[in-house]
Formats: C-alpha cells, sequence, structure tokens
C-alpha cells in the first residue's frame, strides 16, 4: 500500500495546504469572538501548541515507521478502544470534508446564486475522484502548486490593505489578562491541528522519515505567522465589533482593496484563492477517511472505496438547510471532534513510550 | 482511439455544463451606478432613492464639457420604504440591473441623517457588491438636488464632486469618511463618525448653481447631530491628526494684523490622556513644520524673536481653532469624534471599564489639555519685505 512515495518538499507543502487550507476564511470569526482583541494571540499560540502536537506524532511515527495512525491505534491502545477510536477519526474526516465541500459551495452561491450549488459540487467531486484515483504522489504534486499560489495570493491581500489599516484597534493587549487567550485555544487549536490529523496518515509516504521535522516545523511557522498575520489585520481593519458581524472578513477586506484609485475588484483573487484552497482543503480530508477507512478494514487498495464515499460526502453536504446552520456546524466540530482527536496524538504516544512498544 | 474520441466529446461537451451561464448578466443589462442619494420623505414617511446611472455611450465624444446635454449620466429615482425595493422599481424604469461596485458617493440627506443612517447603510453592507469605499456626504436639504446637479467642468457630476471633496482634503477644510469607516465607528459605540457637508449654492455673480463643501456633519452614533463650521472643521483636522500639509492663515498683532500664509509640510497630533487626581484629562500634543508662502505688509524676517514671535502666534492660533471646535463638540454636540474614548481605552484599560458605561455624559466634561508648537522652517524666497 505505500509504494507511494513523496519528497520532503512536498510534505512541506502539504503541511501548508492542511494548515492555512480553507482555515484562513473561517478563522477571524470565531478567533475575535472568544479572544476579542487578542484573537491573533490565541492563533499564534494555537499553532505553536499544534507544532508541539506534530512532534509527538514524528515521535510515534519513528516508533512505527511503515505504519499509520489508523493502524498503530488498536497496538498501543488495545484493540477494540483503538478500532473505536479508528473509526472516530475516520468517520469523523468523512463528515467533515462533507463540511469542507458546503463551506465552499455556501461563497460560490454568493456569486452563482441561482445555479443549483449540486452541479458545482459534482463537478467539484469529480476533481476530487479524479486526484484520488490517481494516487497520493498526484496530490502532492498539485498540493506544490497550489500551496505556493495560496502563500502568495494571501501574501498580496494583507499587504494592499496595508494602507487601510488602523493598527490602533489592536491596542490594549490582554486588557483582561490571560483568560480569553487561553478561552480563544478551544477553537483555535482544532484549527491549526486539522494538519497534524493528516500526517498522521501521509507519515508513512516520506521517502525521508528524518525530514519530517523539519518540514513540520518550516509548515507550522509559515501558516502559524501568516493566518496571525491575516486575524491581527481583520481587527486593525474592522475592529472586534464589525468583524464578527460579517459572514466572511476576508472577502470583505480583498472588496475594499484599491490601488492607486485605479486598480480595485480584487474578489476576483479571493475567489480563485477561495477556490484553490477549497480544492486542497477536500484533499486534505478526503484522503484519511479514504486510506483509514481501507486499512481499518484491513483491505489491500482504498481505491474502491473512494467512488462510494464521495457520493456519501455529495449527499451529506446537502443536508444544512441554511449558511447559518453550516456556520454552526464548523463552530461545533472545533471543540467537539478535531479537539480530542488532535489531544489523542500525545496521548498514544505517552501510552507507547510507557509500554515500550517501538517496531523500529 | 474510441476511448480517446469518447473522452474528447465529453471535455468538449463540459464546456455547456461548467460556464456558469445560469447567473450571467450581460454588461449591456447592467446599470454602472455612480452616486446614490438617501432621503427621507417627510409627508409619506417612505425614503426615496437617486440613483446618478453612467451612460456609457456619452462618455467619449468630442465634447470635453459638461453639463446639460452632454451629462454622461441619467437621473433615477423611486421611493418605497426600503433601499432594495426602491431598487425594484428603478430597473423597472432602467431596465436594467442596478450595479454598486462602481459607485462612489453615497449622499444622505439631511432629515435622513438626522434619524440615523444604519437603516440605510445595511443595504451596502449586506451586498456582494462591495460599495462599501464610497464615501459618505450629507446634503443640506435634499440630497436628490446634489444628485441632479449637473457640473459644467466634468461630464459626470459625481466625478467632480469627488474631486472637490478630495480637493478639499489636500487644503485641509474638512474630512469625510467612507461607508466603511462610518460602519467601524457606529458598530464601535465609542467614537462617532462624521463627513464632509454638501451643499447646492447659487453664485451671485454668475448666477450659476454651484456645489460647495463649507461644513462638516457631526454624527452621535449613526444620527446627525449637527454641523461643524469651516473653522470648527479645521480645529477637528488638527485633533484626529488629519490637517496632514494644509494652509494656515493668520493675524500678526504688531503689524495690524496683516494676514500670514504658513503652508504645513508636516503636521502631527497625538491623543494623550492622563490620570490626574482619579481624573481623566485629555493632552493633545501638536507638531507641525511649515513654510511662509504670503506675507502681506512690513515684516523682517531676519531675526530668531521675529520669526519666534511668529511661530508663538500661530501655535496660538491653531490653539484656538481646535478649543473651538472641542467647545462645539463638547458642550454644544456632545459627541465623540475625535477616538478620545478609544485613546483612554487603550492607555487605562482598567479606568476605561469605570468609565465606558457612561462615556455619553463623561466626555462634554472632559478636561483637555492643548499643546501646539508650530515651527517655521522655511520663509520663501524673500527675507527682508519689499
Amino acid at each position: 500500500m505505500y509504494k507511494e512515495k513523496i519528497s520532503a518538499n512536498q510534505a512541506l507543502m502539504l503541511v501548508l495546504a492542511g494548515g492555512v487550507g480553507n482555515i484562513f476564511v473561517v478563522i477571524a470569526v470565531p478567533a475575535i469572538k472568544d479572544a476579542g482583541r487578542d484573537g491573533w494571540i490565541s492563533v499564534l499560540l494555537a499553532y505553536g501548541i499544534a507544532a508541539l502536537i506534530g512532534l509527538t506524532l514524528i515521535q510515534l511515527g519513528k516508533r512505527f515507521p511503515d505504519k499509520t495512525f489508523v493502524q498503530y491505534l488498536p497496538i498501543v491502545i488495545g484493540k477494540i478502544p483503538g478500532k473505536i477510536a479508528g473509526l472516530f477519526y475516520i468517520i469523523a474526516f468523512w463528515v467533515m470534508t462533507a463540511h469542507i465541500l458546503r463551506v465552499a459551495l455556501e461563497l460560490m452561491k454568493f456569486f452563482l446564486p441561482e445555479t443549483p450549488s449540486v452541479y458545482v459540487s459534482i463537478l467539484m467531486s469529480i476533481l476530487m475522484v479524479y486526484v484520488m484515483k490517481k494516487g497520493f504522489e498526484v496530490f502532492s504534486r498539485t498540493a506544490e502548486f497550489f500551496s505556493i499560489t495560496m502563500i502568495v495570493l494571501i501574501f498580496i491581500l494583507i499587504l494592499f490593505i496595508l494602507p487601510d489599516l488602523e493598527w490602533a484597534n489592536l491596542a490594549p493587549v490582554m486588557e483582561n489578562g490571560v483568560m480569553p487567550v487561553i478561552k480563544g485555544l478551544r477553537t483555535q487549536v482544532p484549527y491549526a491541528a486539522e494538519t497534524i490529523l493528516f500526517m498522521a496518515i501521509w507519515l508513512p509516504c516520506l521517502n525521508d522519515g528524518k525530514k519530517a521535522t523539519k518540514a513540520l516545523l518550516i509548515g507550522m511557522l509559515i501558516s502559524g505567522i501568516l493566518l496571525t498575520a491575516l486575524v491581527a489585520v481583520n481587527i486593525a481593519f474592522a475592529g472586534i465589533e464589525l468583524t464578527p458581524k460579517q459572514l466572511y472578513p476576508v472577502f470583505y477586506i480583498s472588496s475594499y482593496i484599491q490601488i492607486a484609485n485605479t486598480f480595485a475588484g480584487f474578489e476576483a483573487i479571493f475567489m480563485t484563492l477561495w477556490l484553490s484552497t477549497a480544492y486542497l482543503a477536500l484533499q486534505v480530508f478526503f484522503y484519511p477517511p479514504v486510506v483509514g477507512l481501507a486499512q481499518w478494514l484491513n483491505l489491500k487498495d482504498y481505491k474502491p472505496l473512494i467512488i462510494p464515499m464521495t457520493i456519501v460526502i455529495i449527499a451529506l453536504a446537502t443536508v444544512p438547510s441554511n449558511v447559518i446552520e453550516v456556520l454552526k456546524v464548523d463552530t461545533l466540530k472545533n471543540p467537539y471532534v478535531i479537539l480530542p482527536l488532535s489531544l489523542l496524538i500525545p496521548f498514544v504516544w505517552v501510552v507507547s513510550v510507557i509500554r515500550k512498544l517501538d517496531e523500529s | 482511439m474510441i476511448k480517446r474520441m469518447a473522452f474528447i466529446l465529453l471535455l468538449i461537451m463540459s464546456f455547456i455544463v461548467v460556464t456558469g451561464c445560469w447567473d450571467r448578466v450581460e454588461l449591456n443589462d447592467r446599470a454602472f451606478i455612480i452616486a446614490t442619494g438617501i432621503d427621507k420623505d417627510q409627508e409619506s414617511g417612505k425614503m426615496v432613492t437617486t440613483l446618478q446611472v453612467i451612460v456609457p455611450e456619452k462618455i467619449d465624444t468630442a465634447t470635453k464639457k459638461g453639463g446639460g446635454e452632454n451629462a454622461a449620466v441619467q437621473i433615477v429615482s423611486a421611493k418605497g420604504s426600503t433601499v432594495y425595493e426602491t431598487l425594484q422599481y428603478i430597473k423597472f424604469e432602467l431596465m436594467k440591473k442596478p450595479y454598486f461596485q462602481h459607485n462612489r458617493i453615497l449622499v444622505i440627506g439631511e432629515q435622513a441623517a438626522k434619524e440615523g443612517v444604519t437603516p440605510y447603510l445595511n443595504f451596502f453592507m449586506r451586498t456582494r457588491e462591495g460599495p462599501e469605499r464610497s464615501i459618505i456626504l450629507v446634503s443640506k436639504g435634499n440630497a436628490s438636488e446634489i444628485l441632479r446637479w449637473q457640473s459644467d467642468v466634468k461630464k459626470i457630476p459625481a466625478d467632480y464632486i469627488e474631486g472637490l471633496v478630495h480637493g478639499e482634503d489636500i487644503f485641509s477644510m474638512t474630512s469625510t469618511e467612507n461607508i466603511h469607516e462610518f460602519m467601524v465607528k457606529i458598530s464601535g459605540n465609542t467614537t462617532s463618525p462624521y463627513t464632509s457637508g454638501i451643499e447646492i449654492r447659487k453664485n451671485e455673480e454668475s448666477g450659476k448653481e454651484e456645489a460647495k463643501v463649507t461644513e462638516t456633519a457631526a454624527f452621535k452614533k449613526d444620527k446627525l447631530v449637527g454641523w461643524l463650521n469651516l473653522e470648527e472643521s479645521k480645529g477637528m483636522q488638527w485633533i484626529n491628526n488629519e490637517f496632514g500639509t494644509g494652509i494656515i492663515e493668520t493675524g500678526y498683532p504688531e503689524m495690524n494684523n496683516e494676514n500670514i500664509i504658513l503652508k504645513m509640510i508636516k503636521s502631527r497630533t497625538e491623543l494623550k490622556p492622563k490620570l490626574k487626581d482619579g481624573k481623566m484629562i485629555m493632552t493633545i500634543e501638536v507638531k507641525g513644520e511649515g513654510n511662509i508662502e504670503e506675507l502681506k505688509g512690513n515684516v523682517a524676517l531676519n531675526s530668531q524673536k521675529v520669526i519666534g514671535n511668529l511661530e508663538k502666534n500661530i501655535s496660538t492660533e491653531v490653539k484656538n481653532e481646535i478649543e473651538n471646535c472641542l467647545k462645539q463638540a463638547q458642550k454644544t454636540l456632545k459627541t465623540d469624534i475625535f477616538g478620545f474614548g478609544e485613546a483612554i481605552h487603550s492607555k487605562y484599560p482598567k479606568e476605561w471599564e469605570k468609565i465606558e458605561g457612561h462615556w455619553d455624559d463623561y466626555f462634554p466634561g472632559m478636561d483637555v489639555e492643548v499643546n501646539v508648537k508650530i515651527k517655521i522652517r522655511n520663509t520663501g524666497m524673500l527675507i527682508e519685505p519689499i
């Protein structure tokens, strides 16, 4: 199953794909709602914590070099609890893929209000299935292209809005002490840890296991700083009262940009960014359940699972009846699904150290 | 081979599916709006929306002059309960879909502004066409008068008005804010927005009607509460650090109050709140440098003493402007258009918690200290009077 190999550079791009992904659109509102003016500190801390979780994952990877998270879970924490935890991981990511698809469609609906979203969703799914069928190496190569595009475009957005920022909005720092920042971590750590949970499945693919740490740290540093800057820019641009009232604050920023009284309409850049990151995020979330389920069921190949699982995703994506429900899912999934899953990684590592399990 | 042919056929067919034709709007079905006016109709209690719509075919013709037949805009207007409702009626009139992406000016009638602008701005913040950058102007009288006024100089009157406002910015008369800045302040609940007022005046000599920006509209939350005249507007620009490279005009007492014109090359204002015996005192520190552009009368600028005296004079003049503005804002209008509250909030978060609840009552009674230091750097090409 692991004939597929990826390079260290591709590993870095995968970390970025999961670390920034479509998170940049949704991160500001929960960060500001929980931590107020200090939302950006929350984000920065969260990426630090997620990097630490990633380091424990790499330690686990060293103990089980040929196995993924789903495979060594039953070995470390016992057969039945391990299988249950693995299934939880698979189903969670499966459902979240549908959620990501829906979030992507919600924004498309703004621009194509009358187009039935099921057509767009089927087109996106065809792309998803095609890339998955071609294998993980193909996705890694596309990630090399799209991750760089994504970083550059977000950077351009931040750069061009700089003249319109009011940095005084960021003061005073920590006016209510550290508690709001800690409270913010509840939703921010899961956002940052999504990429680590994705890494739990592709880590054995890396051709040179030693490069994993470097890829992880650089990737988390870039995505952490970029998203921290973005949240800070959001606060500096529209303040902590107006920003959380908006559905997509980053879209608002992009539509406000104007250069030299002439160039405007940066929504186009935002949409390019949005579509490419939606593609990345979909793959990031879809790969773990497909491969994980195959391993969970001890199948030889994961490819037959792709199409049936995609059909479930298309159906699930139609479940929320409006955009408010979609956002509700987004706020619920973080503390109650991804947070326990991401905390499972250090826990499994501690157990494996105590039980002295090592297959290398 | 058949497989490949089928694949190519599929590709070609996909063009039909992925064009996004479903929601297409042809370019000539769109009405490009350049300026919007909003009024409140007193009799019916409904709102009136007036739009200045670009007529593209008239923009590029041989005559460059504007006004009358040459104007490249069409004015439409409709009455209704909401902005969107009026747009529906306007759609029928134009047979085109109004499109706000290029909207640059939003004129709000005095009456509508007095009753609060948030209900009208809601539409502009909610639409995805992104008109947040449009500047807001408050018209004395009806907004529709401003929209219907035609410029002799420009084919698009809105262009002229925009230039007028930005021109006023350069010469530092009044300040203008856009929809976004308004919304940030209104939702922030501490600082209140302000913007330029606009009116149409009849020129006594030529008998022509002219658009003029003369006063600053001061808001409290989202409601217009009053006006600052030109002097006070200048003071406000000093306080808000927006004076930039404006012009100071003052008299010199030892010289029968003959005029001195000083053009600033840089200026900077800082709001520094201070806590004295449990009371908040706001200190406004103004620093600036300027060049003398014109000096009527007989003054030789050849000694440090004369320059020093001039500097003192000019500083006092600026201080007076600032104090006049403060008096108007604190005592008469009772609205914090300067961001004093936010300044206290950033420096004294603990004290701010106590004040925040009754800031509206606290602000008018606040003591303000004004320190102005203006330096003369250059006297132009002359030292001695001619």
